[in-house]
């Protein structure tokens, strides 16, 4: 029987009269890339967050690598790594990167926080020249990369991914999307993975969530949702706007130039 | 384990920046710069020591605001808190670290007082001084780690002008002056009264940190007494620590990682706390300064007019009724010429009781140091007659006390005296007063009666060295230069 190295049950957060996030129950199989989708403002970020101690739920419960976020927040926190869509290398554009990776690798308490923040900057091909630069400098790919090293810096058994290839350009993506594969397949890191990109789940994810207005809508393997991205990107959009799984020819149609 | 990797990365992210290093380098620096140009002993005042202990420290609550709120704003929280960092040691962290950054601040001066210890006599109240920096650090952080917390959102300006506020609270140091002076005393009685008004003034300046810090270490000058300075004390304290819980119950209980995670009513309430705990010393019972009536004189000072200019109090006497007082006159030509003789009038006026004539006069000068007294070692008379008088008080110009002046000549070899540094001349010896004792109740008669009064005080006298300014800026400016160095050297490295 396989794992769940993330499990929630009737997770609910509410602000104020608003439900943000609805009883969602769900279950991430341990080593897995899993996609967690949704449109802007339906949930997932809010989330996320309590998945990762950063916000607390209102009501039900939810566990990451067996840890229960409500009363082992320590204890998810060591074994979680996360990349937000804010904040970041971007809060500290005068650190260098590699001070802002030290300061990370020795809040992790690592043993030897200097070479291990060396071996992330070469896993994450940071140059040695940039290394020492303010991240001020740093293109929006090489602060991504920070920003994914400084998630991988705890060596953490699950890492919570909210768009973590935004404003890649395809190469650094692609660099990305390798990387968390060999991570998922040699390291047997669960990945909670947040995107808006078609391609990116379709290319990653073996299973997937989609939230709608704070419920979950869908919950299944990727591959139910079609073989080809066409087909694939049609049944998800219209699981986002939740009228349901199923492509329909005339958007499939539409599409096809952006295969070419 | 976790509060000291958060305390040892507080204090590196304080240099961390070019921006850090330099900004200390400006604020140290101008300190330096105050310290060398202005000195303790130059200014007479203590006005170093109020910039120095009084103002700079109450930065701190702006430091511990904006080192709490900025992560928040930035959203760098989100990737703290999802690193195995606990949140009662992230607080428990940033305000040692603010303490820690206010102490080193502390301790940057020291070297400045030292070298004045080594040539002259330590400023006065100099460890007093130091305690209400520490003090003063410590409500900062309390205050500011409360301010921080408090000032959510997504710009850093609220927390920034909130912890502030402590900065402006200086101006109330003022109004307890304009309160004080408002005491009114009888002047047969001697029972003085504080109008009602300036008893309100009085309680809105308690609540400023400085005065009650001020209270408490009797940095008053002689006129101002707290009534209660250990409660003044007390109640700063109780006001800090009650910051400290309240900042713990917010952050910990009513907010989550980056914001606020209760209702409006809780966050209203939570804001009101924090003026409340600012203004909490106001309301405190003791909050009566007074004017000590046997000071007065001295307050007010002798006003003896030459014909051409006033003569100011010149030496303060602490502790008892200051019977003798002795001022520096108008020939006083400052600051006095090292190596070369100075023409002066020593100048003591001797308050004798009401009704009765002072006979004879015995007094001694001693220069202290490098300072010696030509031609004025003891001054011995009797019979004495005065020559001239001088008003008791300025509001009792009915009452005259006798003036004993006595030229003198100072020579200062002052080869290592520091820049402007003040000289002492120890003035002992007794006057004797002579006159019929008040009626007796029962026959109404009166005996001729002669009592001798002690003089025991100290005068001071300034000079001037030119290298002082060198030694002080060798013991002052080496720091904020370095900070300054490392920060561009920093800077042009990532370039």
């Amino acid at each position: 029987m396989v794992r769940a190295a993330v499990q929630t049950l009737k997770l609910t957060r509410t602000f104020g009269t608003k439900v943000a996030v609805d009883a969602v129950t769900l279950a991430v199989p341990e080593g897995q890339i899993y996609g967690y989708l949704g449109l802007n403002g339906a949930g997932k970020s809010t989330t996320i967050k309590m998945l990762t101690t950063l916000l607390r739920p209102t009501s039900g419960q939810a566990w990451v690598d067996g840890h229960d976020v409500q009363h082992d927040p320590m204890g998810v926190r060591k074994v979680v790594g996360f990349v937000g869509d804010e904040g970041g290398p971007d809060a500290r554009p005068l650190w260098t990167g590699r001070e802002y990776l030290r300061h990370f690798a020795r809040l992790h308490r690592l043993a030897s926080p200097k070479q291990e923040v060396e071996n992330v900057m070469d896993l994450m091909g940071l140059e040695p020249a940039a290394r020492r630069k303010p991240i001020s400098t740093y293109s929006t790919g090489m602060k991504r990369r920070v920003e994914v090293g400084r998630a991988f810096l705890g060596r953490p058994r699950v890492m919570f991914l909210d768009e973590p290839t935004r404003g890649l350009d395809l190469p650094a993506k692609r660099e990305m999307w390798d990387f968390f594969r060999h991570l998922a397949r040699t390291e047997k890191v669960t990945m909670f993975l947040s995107s808006h990109e078609g391609n990116e789940i379709r290319y990653l994810c073996e299973r997937l969530s989609v939230i709608v207005n704070g419920r979950l809508s869908f919950s299944g393997p990727a591959a139910q949702l079609g073989k080809d991205a066409t087909t694939f990107e049609d049944s998800l959009i219209r699981l986002l706007r939740g009228t349901g799984p199923g492509p329909p020819a005339a958007t499939a149609r539409t599409f096809q130039w952006s295969r070419a | 384990m976790s509060f000291w990797v958060l305390y040892a990365e507080g204090l590196r992210a304080i240099t961390r920046s070019k921006m850090s290093a330099v900004s200390l380098a400006i604020l140290l620096g101008g300190v330096a710069l105050f310290a060398v140009f202005v000195g303790t002993y130059a200014d007479g005042n203590d006005i170093f020591l109020f910039l120095a202990y009084l103002v700079v420290p109450s930065g701190v609550a702006a430091l511990a605001a904006i080192q709490l709120a900025t992560p928040r704003t930035t959203k760098f929280v989100q990737a703290v808190f999802t690193a195995p960092v606990s949140r009662p040691a992230y607080l428990a962290a940033h305000v040692a670290v603010a303490v820690t950054v206010g102490a080193l601040y502390i301790a940057f001066t020291l070297p400045f007082m030292g070298l004045h210890a080594l040539h002259d006599a330590m400023p006065p109240d100099f460890a007093s001084y130091v305690a209400a920096g520490l003090l003063l650090t410590l409500h900062g952080a309390a205050f500011g780690t409360l301010a921080g917390t408090v000032c959510t959102g997504r710009s850093i300006i609220p927390a920034a002008l909130v912890g502030a506020l402590p900065i402006l609270l200086l101006l109330c140091v003022p109004l307890v002056f304009a309160a004080v002076w408002s005491w009114e005393y009888d002047p047969v009685t001697g029972v003085g009264a504080l109008s009602r008004d300036s008893r309100i003034l009085l309680h809105l300046a308690h609540a400023s940190p400085h005065v009650n810090v001020m209270d408490g270490l009797g940095l008053w000058s002689e006129e101002v007494v707290p009534k209660q300075p250990v409660r003044s004390t007390l109640w700063l304290l109780g006001s800090a620590v009650g910051m400290i819980v309240s900042a713990a119950w917010i952050f910990l209980r009513l907010q989550g990682v980056e914001d606020w995670e209760s209702s409006g009513r809780k966050q209203a309430g939570a804001a009101f706390l924090v003026l409340a705990l600012l203004a909490a010393p106001a309301i405190q019972p003791d909050a009566d300064n007074y004017r000590n009536p046997e000071d007065l004189f001295e307050s007010g000072g002798y006003y003896y007019d030459d014909g051409s200019r006033r003569a100011e109090p010149f030496v303060v006497s602490r502790g008892t009724p200051a019977d003798i007082i002795t001022f520096y006159n108008s020939r006083w030509e400052r600051p006095l010429k090292i190596g070369a003789p100075n023409l002066v009038d020593v100048v003591i006026p001797l308050v004798a009781p009401d009704g009765t004539n002072v006979t004879a006069v015995n007094v001694t000068f001693e220069g202290v140091g490098e300072l010696r007294l030509v031609g004025l070692t003891t001054f011995e008379s009797d019979p004495w007659t005065p020559n001239e008088t001088v008003a008791y008080l300025p509001y009792l110009e009915s009452r005259k006390v006798p003036l004993l002046r006595l030229p003198a000549t100072l020579f200062i070899d002052g080869s290592e005296a520091l820049a402007n540094a003040r000289f002492l001349v120890n003035v002992t010896g007794f006057f004797t007063a002579a006159g019929f004792e008040e009626p007796r109740e029962e026959n109404g008669t009166r005996e001729w009666v002669t009592e001798n009064f002690v003089i025991e005080n100290q005068a001071e006298f300034i000079a001037s060295v030119p290298r002082a300014r060198t030694q002080a800026a060798a013991v002052m400016v080496p720091i904020p230069l370095a900070f300054l160095v490392g920060g561009i050297v920093r800077w042009n490295r990532r370039r």
